[in-house]
């Protein structure tokens, strides 16, 4: 009797395991990896002018990006950017 | 020549030579203990022979006062100070019990944005060369408040308790530290349950290390006595028999750079002990932490 019941209580206790701390650690593990990707408006400024550089170097573009901006999915972040190229220079062009 | 050493033989005796360590006591979040850790570690280490200056930049909302039962001695404050209202000295009142403790009270009536981040800087320097350690009581929050309380410090004591609120808004404050180039900040982790811990149904040291990657100063365990202390103004580190006065006691130690090991907080775990664990009425019975 007394074995059932110690049983009965080490059962419950799993299961609330699984419910609290495991499900806190979780969160916590997806949460703070986003909250570590927010990027601040000044850091994405001087990535999108090093990025135009970069890209001016090769083709001839538009001053403005149409879109630059940090998208989330479930588990993965993306950069997305656009921008319009007025102009491929001949030697970027393969032969 | 002669002069000048004379001069540098008056300033060691004056003590204009020493440079105390100023150190911060944040969490981001609000109400996870760092007013009561401030005062529990400044009285720990004025215990220990050093002379302690706690301040509370909490600007309108002043409390490191009553925490220390110090409320009633308040003439200026932290604003007074750096106005120049009244002489340093006049604004630090001296605590009760440890006559190397003083206090720098937060105005009650002004807001955050009456000092600079330079103001602090500049009061923390002059109070270095006079005391041992600075203990930067900081607001709760990422705004002015806490800008103005980092501003002097270079180091920093991150308080959180095992709550998944609690540590997000710590990893926040990690990193605003390192931006503001306050690097290696330590961890306190208030309010531990060690039943729930035992249980799996609260986060341990372990877990936490793993998601803040910071170093553990301590774990201070839940404790009714703390509360009672605190009731009465007098920060619970005096009370030899509190659990969590012990706790201040071995992170004061490791603080002062004595290597003193972290305990596991199991709950007592006697024949009695387990009976009543089974039964669940085994609250607040704690072995030391």
């Amino acid at each position: 009797m007394r074995e059932l019941i110690k049983w009965v209580i080490s059962k419950r206790d799993q299961t609330r395991i699984v419910a609290s701390k495991i499900a806190a650690r979780e969160r916590l593990q997806m949460v703070l990896m986003r909250d570590r990707m927010e990027i601040s408006p000044d850091i994405m400024d001087a990535l999108k002018t090093d990025m135009k550089d970069v890209m001016s170097r090769y083709l001839v573009v538009e001053d403005e990006f149409q879109e630059f901006a940090i998208h989330r999915s479930e588990e993965s972040v993306f950069l997305v950017s656009n921008i319009l190229v007025k102009e491929l220079p001949r030697n970027t062009v393969t032969t | 020549m002669l002069r000048h050493m004379l001069g540098d033989l008056r300033g060691i005796a004056e003590g204009h030579y020493m440079t105390g360590r100023t150190i911060v006591i944040t969490s981001g979040k609000g109400g996870v203990g760092k007013t009561t850790t401030t005062a529990n570690l400044g009285t720990g280490l004025a215990m220990r022979g050093h002379r302690v200056v706690v301040i509370d930049t909490d600007i309108g909302l002043r409390n490191l006062d009553v925490v220390m039962g110090l409320e009633n001695r308040i003439v200026y404050d932290l604003v007074d100070i750096i106005e120049g209202n009244c002489k340093m000295h006049q604004g630090m009142i001296k605590d009760k019990n440890h006559p190397d403790l003083y206090l720098i009270p937060a105005a009650q009536t002004r807001d955050k944005n009456c000092i600079t981040e330079e103001q602090v800087k500049e009061l923390c320097q002059k109070l270095e060369s006079e005391f041992d350690y600075v203990l930067i009581d900081c607001p709760a929050g990422i705004e002015q408040g806490f800008r103005n309380a980092i501003a002097a410090a270079k180091e920093a004591i991150i308080v959180t308790t095992p709550e998944v609120s609690a540590i997000r808004d710590a990893d926040r404050v990690i990193g605003l530290l390192a931006a503001a180039d306050v690097h290696n900040p330590k961890l306190i982790i208030n309010r531990v349950r060690p039943g729930m811990v035992k249980r799996g149904e609260m986060m341990d040291k372990d877990d936490i290390i793993d998601l803040l990657a910071i170093e553990v100063l301590g774990m201070v365990p839940a404790d009714d006595r703390l509360i009672t202390a605190t009731n009465q103004g007098t920060p619970v580190i005096n009370d030899k028999r509190a659990v969590s006065g012990a706790a201040f006691s071995r992170i004061t130690a490791r603080i002062d750079g004595d290597d003193v090991p972290l305990m596991d907080l199991d709950p007592k775990t006697g024949i009695m002990g387990k009976v009543k664990e089974i039964m669940g009425i085994n609250r607040g019975a704690y072995s030391h932490a």
